[in-house]
């Protein structure tokens, strides 16, 4: 369970590091459409390569990527298998029924699998560079347009990064409520449904006490710091974009009309 | 006491977010009907929520759609995540108006069924436009729409909610006593 990595920022001051959240932000959620438009070997070796690059520049280990990736491996692979045992068109290679393993399907698989992996590279990426602080900070920015909506902005990005860096924490524990109750031997994943929804509440309910408890604390001691809410709130950190960053977005511009270029 | 109530429905939105982020990732617990999936209990912080307010049933929703998205889930899973905040906020409204429906099992079952209903029919649009924009697996083409979207995701998904609605409510029992002093300070304070 140590292994995911969700919201878990590793300090560093490489030159990915240093840019500026809102930046990061716009451009993961900018490739996350645009890999849409890869379909072909060159548009996904295209992204790959712009992927291994982007990570190379973090100076970050790469097995933590890897670790990104390891806790999505089996809903990957349930997508990559299906995708090849049912997609017709191509060679055939092998045909049992409905099932069969084609030439087309073997490619989709692949395709699938390198959205998904660079999907994940670049939303851990994002996550390990960038302190969740920050990241709620362009949150909040790039949200501020819908405070003149009454949207409680301010509360939302806060919301989010209370979630974030609770997600290890909470994490943690329910692997020690689960060692608990299956020291007391609760059987998880065995039996039938109804088998199952009774063995999932003894781990439910541990959780949620002490997580209210914990939100009660956390409410405690943020009021006892004179925290009132966002409005006429100042910051400590204040976002600066740099060149840097619109150089990134420049690249994300020629990336995608390469993409729009090489795609079938 | 405003701010009481404000920094309490922020951190326990948060807390609940947080969980419904580890569900879907930690759950052991997977039913899988060909070629969708269904992991056990992965709504139950979205109805916690609900049975606290509209509103944290609503921040809930929302917090779980950017947690999945800032996660690098898939764009489907991100989309039917958003689809979420209707059946909580519904939810939600409905129970501070008349929270009796959920105190017997007859308007507990037909509360849970409204809900599954309203659940169920934004992740079939959502699943819908991916079927028709040609971005589903070929397992979802391979069976038709009727089957794999309309009966497994429209079907499976009024099951899911209502088990995981009951699951939720098993756990609301439990935790009755600890949130009611703190939803009663929350909204009364």
């Amino acid at each position: 369970m140590d292994k995911l990595i969700f919201g878990r920022y590793i300090p560093g001051t490489s030159w990915i590091h240093r840019l500026d959240p809102r930046a990061k932000l716009l451009a993961t959620m900018f490739f996350i459409i645009i890999i849409f438009l890869a379909n072909n070997w060159q548009t996904y070796l295209l992204l790959l390569l712009f992927t291994l690059l982007a990570v190379k520049l973090t100076d970050i280990k790469f097995s933590f990527f890897i670790n990104g990736v390891k806790p999505m491996i089996w809903l990957i692979l349930f997508t990559v298998v299906l995708q090849v045992l049912f997609t017709s068109g191509g060679e055939t290679y092998f045909q049992w029924g409905p099932i069969m393993v084609t030439s087309q399907g073997l490619l989709n698989g692949v395709f699938i699998f390198c959205r998904f992996v660079l999907i994940i590279f670049m939303s851990t990426l994002l996550t390990l560079t960038t302190m969740p602080l920050s990241l709620t900070d362009a949150i909040e920015y790039l949200l501020r347009p819908l405070t003149k909506l009454k949207v409680p902005v301010y509360e939302i990005a806060l919301m989010l990064s209370i979630a974030l860096r609770f997600v290890p924490t909470l994490m943690d524990e329910t692997e020690k409520i689960m060692n608990a109750q299956r020291a007391r031997g609760v059987d998880f994943g065995e039996g039938n449904i109804f088998q199952q929804m009774k063995a999932i509440v003894p781990l439910l309910i541990p959780l949620f006490v002490s997580s209210f408890n914990r939100a009660e604390e956390l409410a405690t001691a943020m009021e006892a710091r004179g925290y009132q809410g966002g409005e006429g709130r100042t910051k400590y950190r204040q976002l600066h974009w740099q060149t840097s960053d619109t150089i990134v977005m420049l690249t994300f511009a020629v990336l995608t009309g390469a993409l729009i270029f090489l795609r079938n | 006491m405003k701010v009481r109530r404000s920094t309490q429905q922020v951190t326990l939105s948060a807390v609940l977010i947080a969980i419904g982020l580890l569900i879907p990732v930690l759950s052991p617990l997977k039913i899988i009907l060909e070629p969708a999936s269904f992991t056990l209990a992965s709504h139950v912080p979205i109805f916690i929520g609900m049975f606290i307010s509209p509103t944290v049933g609503l921040a809930v929703a929302l917090g779980t759609t950017a947690g999945f998205f800032i996660g690098g889930f898939p764009l489907i899973i991100v989309l039917r995540a958003f689809t979420h905040a209707a059946f909580a906020f519904l939810g939600g409204w409905m129970l501070e108006k008349k929270p009796q429906w959920i105190e017997n099992k007859k308007t507990s079952f037909l509360f849970a069924l409204l809900i599954g209903v309203v659940h169920a029919i934004g992740e079939v649009a959502v699943v819908s436009l991916f079927y028709f924009g040609g971005e589903m697996t070929s397992a979802y083409y391979a069976k038709g729409f009727l089957t794999t979207v309309f009966i497994l995701v429209g079907v499976g998904t009024i099951i899911h909610s209502m088990v995981d609605f009951f699951i939720s409510q098993v756990l609301w029992e439990s935790l009755k006593k600890n949130v009611k002093e703190k939803r009663d300070r929350i909204l009364f304070d």
